[in-house]
C-alpha cells in the first residue's frame, strides 16, 4: 500500500541544510496498522508528509497504492493531525462532512456517513454544535470523523493524540481501534509515545534523533481485539522494553 | 475504558451550560450599564461645576444648554450629520472593498508584496492632515475629496488586518485540504477567507472610527455642510452650544458605526477570542 525506497529528506534554511531523514525505506501493507515513533524534533512528522505528498523527498521514490507520489497528495488518504485544526464557522456535522464539500461528493449521503461516524465515535446528539463549545478530546474524534468520512484507503495520522491528557488518549486510542476493526484500512501512525504505538500497531517503526534513520522494527504479534487490560500483560512490557532498548532508552 | 470515556469527556449536563449563559447575560447588562452610569455622573458634575463657578456658556455651557441646542437645532445638525455619514461610510466602503482585495494579492504574489509593502507603510507615515489640502485641491470642496481622505485613513488598517488574518493561518489546514486535493480557490473560500476574518474585522473596527476622523479632517480644510464646518462655523461665531451639540452628534456617528462593525462581527466570527471548552 505504501512504500518509501530510499528516501532522504533536506531541509534548506538560512543556517544551512538541515536533514530530517535518511535512508528510509519502509513498506505497509495493504489493511496494516504502522506506528512510527521516535524522539521529539526527529523526522516522523517528515516521513509522513512525504509520504502525503505534502512534501518533496531530496532522494529517493515513495508509492501509494501502487502510483509514485509525485507533485500532488495521492488520491484517497485522510489525513489526522496533532490540533483538531477544525472549522470554528462551521457545524461538528459540517466539519466532518468538509471533504464531501471538497471532493464534490453527494451531500446527502455524506451528511448520513457523518452521523453515523459521529455516532459511533460516541458524539450523538452534537451534530450541530459550534466546535469551539466542546472539549479537546471531542474536536479531535471529531478531527478522525472528518478523516474517514471519504473512506480513504490510507489514514495518515500525525501525533494524533499528543495534546489530550493520558485517560482521554487511552479512550481515543480505543475508539481508532474500533473504527479500524470495522472498516480496516491501512494506517501509519506517528507517535512519541511508545506504550500508544505498542497498544496500536501491528508493527511499530524507531526511528532515530535528526537526522531520522531506521533503528528498528518491532513486530507486535499480541492478539486483536484488544482492550485496556492489554497494557498490563508482561508481553505488552517486553515489546514496550524492546523498543526502549532500541532507541537507547534504560529499560 | 467506557467508564473513564464517560467520566473525562463527558458531554457538559443541559444545566452547565445554561448556567453560563445566564453568566453570560449579566456580564453583557454591566458592560452597558457600567460606561451609561459613568457618563451620567461625569454629565451631573460637570452641570455642577459649571453652575457653581459660574463659568461663561461661550467657555463651557452646561449638559442642559447643549441638549436644548440638540432640539434647537435638530434639522441643521440631522442634515450634517447625514452628510458626514454619507462621507464616512463611503470611505470605508471604498477601504474596504481596495484593502482585502488587495491583501488577497499581496498574499498570493511575494513580487507585490515586496514591492508594494515598504511603499505603503511609507504612505501611511505621512499624516494625512497634511495631505488634505492637496486633495481639495485636485478634487474641490464637495463630497468627493472628503470621501477620498476617509478612504486615506481607513484603508491601511483593513489592508493590514486582513493581511494579519490571511497569513497567520494554521499550517495545518492548508495541509488538510492540500491532502484533499482542493483547488487554491477551494482552499482560499472554505478556508483561507474564513480563518482571517477574526483579524480583518479588528481592521475594520480601527477603520470605521478612523473614517470619522478622515471625513472631519476633510470638512475642516474646506467644506460647507457636515458636522465638521458645522464645529468651526459655530466656534467662530462664538455660538459654543452648537459645537457642542455637533460633537454630540459626531460621537453619536463614532460609536453607532463601531456599533455596527462590532455586531457583525459577533454575527459573522462568533467564535473569535474563545478559549475551547475544557
Amino acid at each position: 500500500m505504501v512504500r518509501l525506497e530510499r528516501v532522504d529528506k533536506t531541509y534548506e534554511s538560512r543556517r544551512g541544510a538541515v536533514q530530517a531523514a535518511r535512508d528510509i525505506s519502509l513498506e505497509v501493507a495493504d489493511r496494516e496498522l504502522v506506528s512510527i515513533v521516535g524522539p521529539s524534533g526527529g523526522g516522523k512528522t517528515t516521513i509522513l508528509k512525504l509520504v502525503a505528498g505534502l512534501l518533496r523527498p531530496t532522494a529517493g521514490t515513495i508509492w501509494v497504492d501502487g502510483n509514485r507520489v509525485e507533485a500532488d497528495p495521492p488520491q484517497g488518504i485522510g489525513m489526522v493531525f496533532q490540533a483538531p485544526v477544525l472549522l470554528p464557522w462551521r457545524s461538528a456535522l459540517e466539519n466532518v462532512t468538509l471533504p464531501a464539500r471538497i471532493l464534490r461528493l453527494d451531500m446527502g449521503a455524506a451528511r448520513r456517513r457523518a452521523r453515523e461516524l459521529l455516532e459511533q465515535v460516541g458524539l450523538t446528539g452534537f451534530n450541530d454544535r459550534r466546535v469551539y463549545e466542546l472539549s479537546g478530546g471531542m474536536q479531535q474524534r471529531i478531527s478522525l470523523c472528518r478523516a474517514l468520512l471519504h473512506r480513504p484507503r490510507l489514514l495518515l495520522m500525525d501525533e494524533p493524540f499528543g495534546a489530550v491528557d493520558e485517560l482521554t488518549r487511552e479512550s481515543l486510542n480505543d475508539q481508532l481501534l474500533a473504527l479500524w476493526q470495522a472498516d480496516a484500512k491501512t494506517v501509519v501512525f506517528v507517535t512519541h509515545s511508545i506504550e500508544e504505538a505498542v497498544y496500536l500497531s501491528d508493527r511499530v517503526v524507531v526511528l532515530s534523533p535528526r537526522p531520522s534513520t531506521i533503528l528498528g522494527i518491532e513486530t507486535i504479534d499480541l492478539p486483536r481485539p484488544r482492550d485496556g487490560s492489554l497494557r498490563l500483560e508482561p508481553e505488552f512490557a517486553a515489546h514496550v522494553r524492546s523498543i526502549r532498548a532500541s532507541l537507547g532508552l534504560a529499560a | 475504558m467506557r467508564g473513564a470515556e464517560t467520566a473525562i469527556d463527558a458531554p457538559p449536563p443541559p444545566g452547565a451550560r445554561i448556567e453560563r449563559r445566564r453568566r453570560i447575560g449579566w456580564s453583557e447588562v454591566s458592560l452597558v450599564l457600567l460606561p451609561v452610569l459613568a457618563l451620567v455622573a461625569i454629565l451631573a458634575v460637570w452641570q455642577l461645576a459649571v453652575v457653581a463657578l459660574d463659568v461663561e456658556p461661550i467657555i463651557l455651557p452646561r449638559p442642559t444648554e447643549v441638549a436644548q441646542s440638540l432640539a434647537d437645532n435638530a434639522s441643521v445638525l440631522s442634515s450634517a450629520t447625514w452628510v458626514t455619514l454619507g462621507e464616512t461610510l463611503a470611505g470605508f466602503g471604498a477601504a474596504i472593498a481596495i484593502g482585502i482585495p488587495l491583501a488577497v494579492v499581496m498574499m498570493y504574489s511575494r513580487g507585490l508584496r515586496l514591492t508594494l509593502y515598504p511603499l505603503l507603510v511609507v504612505a501611511q507615515s505621512i499624516p494625512k492632515v497634511a495631505i488634505a489640502p492637496i486633495v481639495l485641491i485636485w478634487l474641490g470642496y464637495g463630497f468627493e475629496p472628503k470621501v477620498v481622505i476617509a478612504f486615506l485613513v481607513a484603508f491601511f488598517p483593513v489592508l493590514i488586518g486582513s493581511a494579519t488574518g490571511l497569513r497567520v493561518i494554521e499550517p495545518d489546514l492548508v495541509h488538510l485540504t492540500r491532502s484533499l486535493r482542493a483547488s487554491e480557490w477551494q482552499t482560499f473560500w472554505l478556508v483561507r477567507l474564513p480563518s482571517a476574518l477574526p483579524h480583518i474585522f479588528s481592521g475594520l473596527k480601527v477603520a470605521v472610527t478612523l473614517a470619522v476622523i478622515g471625513a472631519v479632517i476633510g470638512e475642516f480644510v474646506g467644506a460647507t455642510n457636515g458636522l465638521g464646518y458645522l464645529v468651526l462655523h459655530s466656534a467662530s461665531q462664538s455660538n459654543t452650544e452648537l459645537t457642542w451639540a455637533a460633537l454630540v452628534c459626531l460621537g453619536v456617528v463614532g460609536v453607532g458605526l463601531f456599533g455596527l462593525v462590532a455586531l457583525a462581527e459577533r454575527l459573522l466570527v462568533p467564535w473569535a477570542d474563545r478559549e475551547p471548552a475544557e
